[in-house]
């Protein structure tokens, strides 16, 4: 990696990730491309959008970047270190309390057999060793942080809604302080309300604490409003990518075009 | 298709040789070994390691396993130690009663358990339904050869319609034959439809939920051509593997019902050989036994490759 | 937008399930709740007690014999009779329970300890350790339970004990087998993922996280295996090859009766009936842990309070009074309730009427739990089974559907109102041609051979754009893109010329640009086939590009209407607003057009 630069949290250089598609009835892998040397990188204290249609490879990347999965080629470099030298299945717990996610499904991204409670203690006590006042103290303060009444950790995920459940999902991956987050569909799985409810949490926290994202969405508007700056992705490729206002007033690309094109408008709003 | 065939029969082989080793391996901790159990109990050490030399046992064993193994892909498990009898002469001649009762048994099962399923999932929480329900819970519950002596007390001692026991060979006519057969195969195929009934009604359950159920009746489709056309193909596809899985338990199932019915399969052979010690026997049967399930499974897989076009090719 | 802001628009159904302080009932309570559990659960404990303390519960000795009795029936002595020794078999069978629950424990025992772990460790590890124990288990597989003990005996001698062994063995491999397949189904699931990226150490995500979702699939395994545990000792022991001779055990009993039974049919059905109610028993409990562990993942958001009385839909345009009174649909205070936890009914369709008229396309917008898929299956006569219409009229070029026997609806459904599904692969059967599916109301409805069908399918998706239309008839649903397959959907919807198409949400499924293509489709056939739409959606954005009017639901009722223009200019009703409100928070402040 080259020097750290203060003003880039992750840099991701000519990234390429190939997948298993499937083995032959003789039991030999084979392969798929699905992200043909990707490159962009994300500020501190900034979010990142990548969009894409479904198999753009957009998930494929946050999945490279939270070393879900092994890369082909290319460099992921975070705060300085090359995130792509380190062996597979070893990752420092350091980059892993830097880095956390939340996903699509509230639903299917907490433990249905631990108290929502739990699931934030289980992180806190983990990652900072705290224990017994001290931990409930720290419980109680993400909690807040993420807009929950504390008494709904003693619900289990079932109990809870949609929007309490990502918030849960939220209030674990902030308990180890991490720098970036990387938002896999983070509201899509929401009612529209809801999903208003938690872009603004998303946008309180980015404010107060620092964080950087890398929010991977399919839905532009979303995007537009949120992200500072925004890739689109087709077939594993980047067809524009910029500061958000440039890609969304003049893409350059046909498939952008065609992307902005497909977005439902209002009548009434486009007049106002 | 053809590809899948072969490349399935060959994933196979490997099984098969596991399948023999382990059965080689497990013999070889018989406390009796062969010459000591032909000699009897009062040979001297000195008579057992020269019946032993002369034998070839005193050999390393990888040398004897793959020897037997040679001689059983010839059809040659050697001979039995008590009666000196070919062992593969004694199977070939009780494996096809032992088989004809595990199929009689399998045919039973599908043909009473699929459609008892389906009636029940059709009507669904209804009386019919909990009424087969609770019987093919009973049934599920009941030992074989529990079910076996009650069939005999009911159809052989009090109304007399078929023989209680014993085994009438083709030869003596196809009817007595098939007589013989219909108490066994019913006592070992009632359980088994007990559970292809099980799991056919809740397959049945889940394809008529289906959204392509939902779909297929929006379009108007006849209820009785959704269930038969549509819903039955899918509902058949997780209850073929059960077939084959019951299939492959029909075989020593039979071991038991064969003892009630004093029919002359493979049951007695091995029990025979049990308690004579006759290695060579029960290896054989071992290997013979595990082979068929793994032909039976063999042919649920290319079953299943026919039913669902994803994994046929065109 | 702060976030204050964000947090006034509550979703309806988040906002009432804030409210509930309903808990679902606990384990116990779910698994008690249904009286066959109830009775396998008071057999069982039943027969542990008479196996701990049969030397004390028995009326005699069970091996005990008595020349002068033998064989009798039910007396005051012997209450169950006597065999052919004269021992009673009210003990016997007493102590033969004894025999059979500790062949349970020595099977089932050694095999979850060794069973489970193993299964837990490859399956997580992967790699070599998995297929070598993988192999292993498939050998074992080809080899039955029985047999493998049969051999386990020549070996090591008869006896309970050497047979439960070799039964153990297998047992071992079947929960193998189990924690394997649920840690693999586990693993890829989100939670997992999540544990793993908190960096949480393998043991930690393997029984913190993995075994507590594992423990219903092998509470069952466990009650399953306990009977077959029963069933396979009772076989050895009616083969001679399990108890000691003579020893009171279930099996052994059946052998004895297998002489006697002609004279003494008890003999028989004593031991006989020990074992089938105890397996039954076993299987029940099997069922009852099922249900129980299952329930607990159901959602349950039908909780949710009843909606208070129905506030009239606003009033509107002319346009919509012209459509009154000459509609293809019109729903007059529709109800559709279902059955709740106490037996009463709840409404989650509330008073809603709307209607359509020919050729307009109506959407019906709402959040989830805001019963407009209720709506749409109330329309077709398809309300899911407990749930029924309870009141109003649905009346379809002026015939009354509600009420009307299925016979009659059949004739409805396909032919008079077309129905789009959200998800094209779900709504196909994938082990079936798709021309094969889209004609089957078309040749009830109109008598016609498949052939004239199948020809009329190939025009109809040819219309809707499917290139090489005629060859694609014989395609299964995996060779179309879901893109593809909702055109296919549409066209079979279309197929017999319905005067409405109903859509739920065809277009939540797919991607934009394909979300786009299908909405231009659906008004370029609106203008060539002059079919009125129905279309449901959760996305107000698709409803003001396609739909001329709209109705906005909320938690089961209809709270506001008007043309889409109209409505989205003036919001009338707070909620709708909110909606738009949300919209607009998401978009940003500069809106989604450029």
């Amino acid at each position: 990696m080259n020097a750290p630069n203060d003003d880039v949290i992750l840099r991701v250089e000519d990234l390429t990730i190939r997948y298993e598609k499937g083995r032959s009835i003789w039991g030999t892998p084979r392969y798929g491309q699905v992200v043909h040397g990707v490159s962009f990188s994300v500020k501190r204290g900034e979010t990142f959008g990548l969009v894409g249609e479904s198999g753009s490879g957009k998930s494929t990347i946050g999945k490279a970047i939270l070393r879900q999965i092994p890369v082909l080629g290319g460099t992921i470099g975070f705060d300085g270190e090359t995130v792509t030298d380190w062996p597979e299945g070893t990752t420092p717990l350091a980059y892993r309390r830097a880095v956390q996610v939340v996903f699509q499904s509230p639903r299917l991204s907490l433990n249905a057999r631990m108290l929502a409670r739990d699931t934030v203690a289980e992180a806190v006590h983990f990652h900072l060793g705290l224990q017994g006042r001290e931990l409930d103290e720290r419980v109680d303060r993400l909690f807040d942080d993420v807009g929950l009444a504390r008494h709904l950790g003693d619900r289990y995920p079932d109990e809870l809604s949609g929007g309490q459940q990502q918030r849960v999902a939220i209030a674990r991956a902030l308990a180890c302080d991490p720098r970036l987050v990387i938002c896999d569909e983070a509201v899509s799985a929401l009612d529209v309300s809801t999903q208003a409810q938690v872009i603004a949490l998303l946008r309180r926290l980015q404010e107060e604490r620092g964080l950087s994202y890398v929010f991977i969405s399919h839905d532009l508007g979303v995007v537009r409003n949120l992200c500072h700056q925004v890739g689109v992705l087709q077939h594993g490729r980047f067809t524009d990518i910029g500061l958000t206002e440039d890609i969304f007033e003049r893409p350059r690309s046909d498939y952008t075009r065609a992307l902005l094109d497909a977005i439902p408008r209002f009548p009434g709003r486009t007049a106002a | 298709m053809w590809k899948l065939t072969f490349a399935r029969t060959v994933a196979a082989i490997p099984v098969i040789v596991l399948v023999a080793l382990v059965a080689f391996i497990l013999f070889r901790f018989v406390p009796v070994q062969a010459p000591a159990a032909i000699l009897g109990d009062g040979a001297t050490p000195e008579a057992v390691a020269r019946l032993t030399a002369e034998m070839g046992l005193d050999r390393p064993a990888p040398v004897l396993f793959f020897e037997w193994v040679g001689n059983a892909l010839r059809g040659d498990f050697g001979r039995s130690y008590v009666t000196g009898l070919e062992v593969s002469a004694e199977i070939a001649h009780r494996m096809p009663i032992t088989l004809t009762l595990a199929l009689g048994g399998i045919f039973i099962a599908v043909l009473l358990g699929v459609p008892t399923g389906v009636i029940a999932a059709l009507n669904r929480n209804s009386f019919i339904d909990r009424a087969l329900t609770g019987i093919v819970s009973v049934l599920l519950a009941m030992p074989g050869f529990w079910l076996a002596l009650l069939l005999v007390l009911f159809f052989a001692v009090q109304m007399r319609w078929l023989p209680a026991a014993g085994y009438t060979p083709p030869s003596a006519g196809i009817w007595p034959w098939i007589r013989g057969f219909i108490l066994p195969c019913l006592a070992l195929g009632l359980g088994a439809t007990a559970n292809i009934a099980r799991h056919t009604r809740s397959s049945m359950l889940a394809q008529l939920d289906s959204q392509y159920a939902r779909a297929l009746t929006a379009r108007g489709c006849p209820r009785g051509r959704l269930v038969m056309r549509y819903c039955l193909k899918n509902a058949m596809m997780p209850v073929l593997a059960i077939i084959g899985m019951l299939t492959a338990l029909m075989l020593s199932g039979s071991f038991v019902i064969e003892k009630v019915f004093s029919v002359p399969g493979l049951g007695s052979l091995i029990l025979d050989s049990i308690n004579r010690g006759d290695t060579p026997v029960l290896q054989a049967v071992v290997v013979v036994v595990a082979v068929f399930i793994i032909a039976v499974n063999l042919i649920v897989d290319i079953g299943y490759g026919l039913l669902d076009p994803k994994v046929r090719p065109e | 937008m702060s976030d204050q802001a964000a947090n006034a628009l509550e979703a309806p159904l988040e906002a009432a399930l804030t409210q509930t302080s309903d808990r679902r009932p606990g384990f116990l309570a779910r698994l008690l709740s249904q009286p066959s559990t109830v009775f396998a659960l008071c057999w069982v404990i039943l027969l542990v007690i008479v196996a701990l303390f049969a030397s004390y519960l028995a009326p005699h000795d069970p091996n005990a014999s008595s020349v002068m009795r033998r064989l009798q029936g039910f007396s005051s002595n012997n209450w169950l009779g006597t065999d052919d020794l004269g021992r009673d078999l009210l003990s016997r069978a007493m102590w033969g329970g004894r025999v059979a629950l500790h062949a349970v424990a020595m099977a089932v025992g050694p095999a979850l300890l060794v069973g489970v772990p193993i299964g837990l460790f490859v399956a997580y590890r992967g790699g070599w350790w998995d297929r070598i124990v993988m192999r292993l288990v498939e050998v074992e597989q080809a080899i039955p339970m029985l047999l493998f003990a049969f051999t386990f005996i020549a070996i090591f001698g008869r006896g309970l004990t050497n047979a439960m062994l070799a039964v153990s063995l297998g047992f071992a491999m079947s929960y193998l087998r189990l924690t394997r397949a649920v840690v693999l189904a586990e693993r890829p699931k989100a939670y997992v993922q999540a544990a793993e990226i908190q960096g949480y150490s393998v043991p930690r995500i393997l029984f913190r996280h993995i075994l507590p979702n594992a423990i219903g699939p092998i509470a069952v395994q466990t009650s399953i295996l306990a009977g077959v545990a029963i069933l396979l000792e009772a076989m050895l022991s009616f083969l001679g090859l399990g108890v000691a001779t003579g020893s009171p055990s279930w099996g052994a009993m059946l052998d004895d009766a297998r002489r006697f039974q002609i004279q003494q049919p008890l003999l028989s059905l004593v031991p006989g009936a020990a074992i089938t109610i105890t397996v039954l028993a076993f299987n029940l409990l099997g069922d009852g842990f099922r249900d129980a562990f299952n329930s607990d993942l159901v959602i349950s958001r039908r909780k949710k309070p009843e909606p208070v009385a129905a506030e009239p839909v606003v009033a509107d345009s002319p346009a919509a009074a012209e459509a009154q009174s000459n509609s293809v649909l019109r729903l007059s205070h529709v109800s559709v309730e279902f059955p709740s936890h106490g037996g009463a009914y709840q409404k989650v369709v509330s008073d809603v009427s709307f209607a359509i008229a020919p050729g307009e396309i109506y959407g019906l917008v709402g959040e989830s739990g805001s019963g407009k898929s209720m709506t749409t299956a109330a329309i077709l006569g398809q309300a899911p089974r407990p749930g029924r219409v309870s009141s109003g009229s649905i009346l379809l070029d002026g015939k009354e559907l509600v009420g009307l026997p299925e016979r009659q609806m059949r004739a409805i459904r396909g032919r008079d109102i077309g129905t789009v599904f959200q998800d094209p692969m779900m709504a196909l059967s994938p082990v079936h041609k798709i021309g094969d599916q889209m004609i089957e109301g078309l040749v009830r409805h109109e008598g016609i051979s498949r052939k004239q069908a199948l020809e009329r399918a190939a025009e109809l998706l040819d219309l809707v754009g499917v290139i090489d239309a005629r060859n694609r008839l014989n395609d299964y649903p995996h060779q179309f893109s879901g893109g593809m397959a909702q055109r296919a959907m549409i066209a079979a919807a279309l197929i017999c010329r319905p005067k409405l198409l109903i859509a739920d949400e065809p277009t939540t499924a797919l991607d934009v640009t394909v979300q786009k293509q299908v909405l231009d489709l659906m008004l370029r056939l609106r203008e060539t086939l002059g079919m009125s739409i129905l279309f449901i959606t959760h996305d107000l954005a698709v409803v003001a590009q396609l739909c001329d009017r709209v109705g906005v639901m909320k938690l089961g009722e209809l709270v506001e209407e008007g043309t889409t223009s109209a409505l989205f200019a003036d919001p009338k009703h707070a909620y709708t607003r909110q909606l738009l409100h949300a919209r607009e928070m998401l978009d940003g402040p500069m809106g989604t057009a450029r």
